[in-house]
């Protein structure tokens, strides 16, 4: 899919994550010292957000995020008339957690609400899913809520998920505006077992991450030379590429691949961890102070890449946005 | 140049000397050739030589001599 939609606007970003810092090296008893120093060494992981609270809901997140949005910009519940909840950890299977969130953020009865089961793709999924809403004219001011408390579903025994993977969710407004955005989403069911969270009694995510990986390393330079080139922009001119944030080690090669400078890939995944759809505006809302101080926020790539497999990229201008530093739950 | 940052890197990553291993060397008898080590050495390869090496292709290696044997295929470079 391919489209550019007009006359719209992301106002503010806002994001938050568990207060508890989960230190990997701890995994030393459990994997051996070396061991994990090794795996430290490679992703650039060295701790990640995880919730001790067994209770933690990806709702709860999204709403502190979402809460905060409202109250930073001093926007009123009431005109809130769209929520997508993008997330692969809804809170319960029915009904949507996105009607939860109606509810727990005070929004009106003629709101708007949709789930969408998307991990580290979802946010530009979400995002295209927003702005449709609003040019279709059904909406006037959109919240995408994106995000993941994945602790639950993490194997204690599984190197390839416990070193990479944290609790994450943010808070996304869209309304109408002057800019356009451009949009590219991609998907292929073959990859799906290289990622996946099965039902039953074992609920425990799966990844195969020399798979992902390599399926990463090929599409993504793919898709951001296509976003570029639909939006006719050059990558120089390009002032941010905010990719998903799977590992530090990835990006890094990634932004060689691509030929970027550092200074236009920012990082935000050491502290953190891969927050799946969260991750993209995780590493906005870190890194916004420098982004703005250095113009780089009026030609902004995003992509994102993952479970599926799917993958998307929008180009946007995020110069008039509000983007607020990340909250800790609970404050 | 390229190359001796190559072998270099392996080397770091399976914490032994490539060069100095026996070419019918198995792989699955190095400590550190696991996924981790797999993936970061298609990253390498395409970072020094501009080589693009599948996981699958990488699988098929039983030996050192495979592995390298691979390598220089793609690369065109003589390791």
């Amino acid at each position: 899919m391919k489209c550019k939609i007009n006359n719209i606007n992301i106002t503010a970003i806002s994001c938050a994550y568990p207060r508890e810092k989960f230190d990997l090296i701890t995994l030393a008893e459990t994997f051996g010292e070396s061991e994990v120093k090794r795996i430290i060494n490679s992703t650039g992981i060295s701790s990640v957000r995880r919730s001790k609270n067994s209770n933690l809901r990806a709702s709860d997140l999204c709403w502190m995020a979402a809460e905060k949005l409202l109250s930073e910009t001093n926007i009123p519940a009431e005109t809130i008339d769209g929520i997508i909840f993008v997330s692969q950890t809804p809170d319960q299977k029915m009904p949507a957690t996105s009607i939860q969130l109606q509810k727990r953020l005070g929004l009106s009865k003629e709101t708007v609400t949709l789930d969408a089961n998307y991990g580290c793709s979802g946010y530009v999924y979400g995002l295209y899913l927003a702005s449709t809403l609003i040019a279709g004219g059904g909406c006037k001011r959109v919240i995408l809520c994106a995000g993941d408390v994945i602790t639950p579903h993490l194997n204690p025994l599984d190197k390839s998920v416990r070193f990479v993977f944290g609790d994450g969710a943010s808070a996304t407004l869209i309304e109408k505006g002057d800019s356009t955005m451009s949009f590219i989403t991609k998907t292929n069911g073959e990859g799906a077992d290289f990622l996946k969270l099965e039902n039953g009694a074992n609920e425990y995510l799966y990844m195969d991450g020399a798979k992902v990986m390599e399926f990463a390393l090929a599409e993504v330079p793919l898709i951001v030379e296509d976003i570029l080139g639909y939006h006719a922009w050059s990558k120089e001119e390009v002032g941010t590429f905010a990719l998903h944030q799977p590992n530090v080690f990835m990006l890094n090669y990634l932004r060689k691949k691509m030929k970027l400078e550092t200074a236009a890939v920012p990082i935000a995944v050491d502290g953190i961890g891969n927050t799946s759809s969260a991750s993209i505006p995780m590493v906005l809302s870190h890194h916004h102070a420098a982004l703005k101080a250095e113009n780089r926020l009026k030609k902004v790539v995003l992509c994102g890449f993952g479970v599926g497999l799917s993958w998307g990229a929008c180009a946007l201008d995020l110069s008039n946005t509000t983007i607020l530093s990340p909250y800790e739950y609970p404050i | 140049m390229t190359k001796y940052y190559f072998l270099e890197q392996m080397n770091t990553l399976l914490e032994v000397d490539i060069k100095s291993l026996d070419k019918d060397f198995f792989l699955e008898n190095l400590v550190l050739w696991d996924s981790l080590t797999r993936v970061s050495s298609i990253a390498l390869i395409d970072e020094c030589f501009g080589a693009s090496i599948s996981g699958f292709e990488i699988e098929l290696c039983k030996t050192v001599g495979d592995f390298i044997k691979l390598i220089e295929k793609k690369s065109g470079v003589i390791l």
